[in-house]
C-alpha cells in the first residue's frame, strides 16, 4: 500500500481538518496577493497623480515661459532689470557648450536670444526686439522633450498683445522694422508681461539687424524638475562646470516653481505612502503567516493526536518512521499546494466582485500585477509554510512509542 | 528462532518499581506455538512487546532468527519487524478510514515488493478468513469477529516466523475464537512461533505449551 493512498484515504475521513487547512493556509495567501494588488493600485493612482501634475507643470511653465536667465558674467542686473535688456553680451558658442555637456542635468529647453529696446521709426515708437532661434536641441539626450516654443520664420515676427492692439497689427500683415520687411506671424494672448510690447525676430535675422554677429545677450533655459531643494546652487554649479565664471544664472517664474515644488511634493507624499502601505501590508502579512503557521501547527498537532494509535499499529507492522513522517508532511504539502491554489482564487474573486475596496483593482489588472515568479514563490512557499508549521507535530508522531500507544490502547 | 536472554523490564511510575520482567529466559522453535497465562499486570503484555521488538528492555536481549533486536537500529528493528513479526492485538487496531483490504495492505508499507504481488496475497488471505465480501468495508461496518479476522491477515501477510498474539480472542464469541486459534494453530504447523498471551483456557489449550508469568517472571506449567 502507497503512502500517498493513505494520504488520501485519511484526507477523505477527516475533511473538516483538512479543508481548516486549506482555509487558513489559502487565507494567508489571499491576503498577500491581495496586498500586492492594493500596493500596485496606489502606486499607479499616484503615479497618474504626479502625471498629471508633470502635465500641468509643463503647461504651466509653456504659459510662463522659461524660468532660468543665463547672463554675461560683467552684466550689471541693476541695468538689466532697469532696461529689460543686458547691454553687454556673449558668444553664441555658449549654448552650444551648455547643448554638447553630458555634465548639465538640471536644466530642459536651452534658448539662445539677442534682445534690445530699438526704435521702430515705421510705427514711431520703441520696442522690445528680441531675437531668438529655436530650442537647441541637448546632444547627449535621448529622450527629447517637445520643444517649449517655436522658432521665428526668418521673414516673419511675432508681436506681442497690447503692441498688436495698438498697432492694430493682423496675422499675415505685412510690415516694415527699420528698413526690413517682415509678415505678422504670430500675436501672442495678452501675458501680463513685457512680453505684451516684444517684437520676435529671427536670431540670425537680429543679429544682422542689430550688427552684433554670433553674439546673444541672454540663454533661456527651464529648470527640470529633478532639481533639489538648493535648486539655483545647483544649476550654477553645473553651469559653471562647462562655462567656467563668464556667465551668471538668475531663476524666475515663482509661481511656477512653487507648481514644481507641489509635483514633488506630491511624488514624495505618494512614495511615503506607498512605503507605509507596503510596510503595514508586509507587517500583516508576516503577523498573518504567523498566525497561519500557528494554526497549521495546532491543527497538524490535533490531527497527530487523532492518530496516535494508527501510528502505533504502522509501527508495529513494521512501517519505517520515514514513512509515517511522509505520511503527515506529504499531507501538509497537499494542503499547501491546493491553500495556494485556493488563495489564488479567494483574492481573484475578491478583486473581481470589487470587494477590496481599492480602485483600479480587478480580474483583469490582477494577471498584470502578479508575474509568473511571484506565482511561482507561491506554489513553493505555501507548502514550505505548511510542512514548517507542522513538522515538529509530524516529528513528535513519527518518533511515538508504539509500545506506550498500544498499550494505552 | 525466538530467544530472550536475561530479559529485565522495570516500570517506574510516582517513585515506585514495578518490575514486569524480571530476568526472564525463553527459547522458542519454529513451530512452537505456546500460550503464556497469568493474572492482570504480571508482565504478559511487555513481554510481548519486548520480544516483538517495540520495547527496549532495561537489560538482557532477544534475538530472532539470530538478529539480536535492540543491538539494530531502529530503522533495521522496524525492517525486521515487517518481515519477521506478526502482531494480533485484541483491539484489533484496524485504521478507520482504511478498507479492509487497505487495512490488510498496510502492513506492506516500506516493502519494495510489488504492489500487484501484495494485492495477491492479500486477497487471498482475506479468502482464506472468508472476508472477501467484505474486502471494500470499513473496519466500522465489520462485527468484532470479522474485525479480527482482518487484524489476523494483515499480520500473517508477510509470511512473518513469529506471531505474536495479545487476547485475540478476549473480545470474541466461541465460533469467532475458533476460527483465531484454527488460524494460530496452522501457522506453527507451517513453521512459524506462535505466541498467544490468554487469560482464556480454551484458548490456552490450542498452544502445545503454556507456561505462567507471575510477578513478571516465567514458569512452565
Amino acid at each position: 500500500m502507497g503512502v500517498g493512498r493513505m494520504i488520501w484515504m485519511e484526507i477523505l475521513h477527516r475533511k473538516w481538518n483538512f479543508l481548516l487547512l486549506l482555509l487558513v493556509l489559502g487565507m494567508v495567501v489571499a491576503y498577500a496577493l491581495t496586498s500586492m494588488q492594493i500596493i500596485a493600485a496606489e502606486q499607479q493612482q499616484t503615479e497618474a497623480k504626479v502625471a498629471a501634475m508633470d502635465d500641468d507643470i509643463r503647461k504651466t511653465m509653456k504659459d510662463l515661459g522659461f524660468n532660468i536667465n543665463i547672463l554675461p558674467k560683467d552684466q550689471q542686473l541693476v541695468d538689466f532689470y532697469a532696461n529689460d535688456f543686458a547691454d553687454k553680451t556673449m558668444p553664441y558658442a555658449f549654448v552650444q557648450r551648455l547643448a554638447d555637456s553630458e555634465f548639465v542635468s538640471s536644466l530642459n529647453h536651452l534658448r539662445p536670444a539677442l534682445i534690445q529696446k530699438v526704435d521702430w521709426p515705421e510705427q514711431k515708437r520703441q520696442v522690445l526686439l528680441m531675437g531668438v532661434s529655436g530650442v537647441v536641441p541637448w546632444t547627449h539626450r535621448s529622450n527629447a522633450k517637445k520643444p517649449m516654443s517655436d522658432p521665428v520664420p526668418a521673414d516673419s515676427m511675432n508681436i506681442g498683445s497690447a503692441l498688436a492692439k495698438q498697432l492694430n497689427l493682423q496675422v499675415g500683415q505685412a510690415v516694415v522694422l527699420n528698413g526690413e520687411s517682415f509678415k505678422v506671424n504670430k500675436i501672442y494672448d495678452p501675458r501680463g508681461t513685457k512680453d505684451d510690447i516684444t517684437v520676435w525676430i529671427d536670431l540670425k535675422r537680429a543679429q544682422s539687424m542689430l550688427n552684433l554677429p554670433d553674439r546673444i545677450n541672454l540663454i533661456q533655459a527651464l529648470e527640470c524638475n529633478c532639481a533639489s531643494i538648493d535648486r539655483l546652487a545647483e544649476i550654477e554649479k553645473e553651469i559653471s562646470g562647462v562655462l567656467g565664471e563668464e556667465v551668471q544664472v538668475i531663476e524666475l517664474s515663482a509661481s511656477a516653481t512653487a507648481r514644481a515644488k507641489a509635483r514633488t511634493n506630491i511624488a514624495n507624499e505618494g512614495k511615503i505612502r506607498l512605503a507605509e502601505l507596503a510596510k503595514t501590508s508586509r507587517t500583516r502579512t508576516l503577523w498573518l503567516i504567523g498566525l497561519g503557521a500557528t494554526v497549521v501547527g495546532f491543527l497538524a498537532y490535533f490531527n497527530v493526536r487523532q492518530r496516535q494509535f494508527e501510528v502505533g499499529v504502522l509501527r508495529a507492522v513494521g512501517a519505517p518512521t520515514s514513512k509515517i513522517l511522509m505520511l503527515f508532511i506529504g499531507k501538509l504539502f497537499l494542503a499547501g499546494l491546493l491553500g495556494a491554489i485556493a488563495g489564488i482564487a479567494i483574492s481573484l474573486t475578491a478583486c473581481k466582485l470589487g470587494l477590496v475596496g481599492v480602485e483600479g483593482i480587478s480580474s483583469s489588472s490582477w494577471f498584470s500585477q502578479v508575474s509568473g515568479p511571484a506565482l511561482a514563490a507561491v506554489f513553493v512557499l505555501t507548502p514550505a509554510l505548511a510542512i514548517m508549521a507542522g513538522w515538529v507535530p509530524a516529528a513528535i508522531a513519527a518518533g511515538q512509542d508504539p509500545a506506550l500507544i498500544l498499550s494505552e490502547e | 528462532m525466538l530467544k530472550l536472554d536475561a530479559v529485565t523490564k522495570t516500570y517506574r511510575q510516582s517513585g515506585n518499581e514495578v518490575h514486569a520482567l524480571q530476568s526472564v529466559n525463553l527459547k522458542l522453535e519454529a513451530g512452537q506455538f505456546v500460550a503464556i497465562r497469568g493474572p492482570s499486570g504480571c508482565g504478559k503484555s511487555t513481554l510481548l512487546l519486548t520480544a516483538g521488538g517495540l520495547l527496549r528492555p532495561d537489560h538482557g536481549s532477544v534475538e530472532i532468527d539470530g538478529t539480536s533486536l535492540y543491538h539494530v537500529s531502529s530503522a533495521e528493528r522496524a525492517a525486521v519487524r515487517q518481515e519477521k513479526i506478526g502482531f494480533v492485538f485484541q483491539q484489533f487496531h484496524l485504521i478507520p478510514y482504511l478498507s479492509v483490504l487497505d487495512n490488510v495492505l498496510s502492513a506492506t508499507i516500506g516493502t519494495k515488493q510489488h504492489l500487484s504481488e501484495k494485492k495477491e496475497r492479500a486477497e487471498s488471505l482475506l479468502k482464506q478468513f472468508s472476508m472477501s465480501h467484505r474486502r471494500m468495508h470499513r473496519p466500522g461496518q465489520l462485527s468484532t469477529g470479522e474485525k479480527q479476522r482482518v487484524a489476523m491477515a494483515r499480520a500473517m501477510l508477510n509470511h512473518p516466523s513469529l506471531i505474536l498474539a495479545d487476547e485475540p480472542t478476549g473480545n470474541l464469541d466461541k465460533e469467532n475464537a475458533d476460527v483465531i486459534l484454527q488460524q494460530l494453530r496452522c501457522l506453527a504447523r507451517d513453521g512459524a512461533i506462535v505466541v498467544l498471551v490468554t487469560h482464556d483456557d480454551h484458548a490456552s489449550a490450542a498452544a502445545d505449551d503454556v507456561i505462567r508469568m507471575e510477578a513478571g517472571s516465567l514458569m512452565l506449567e
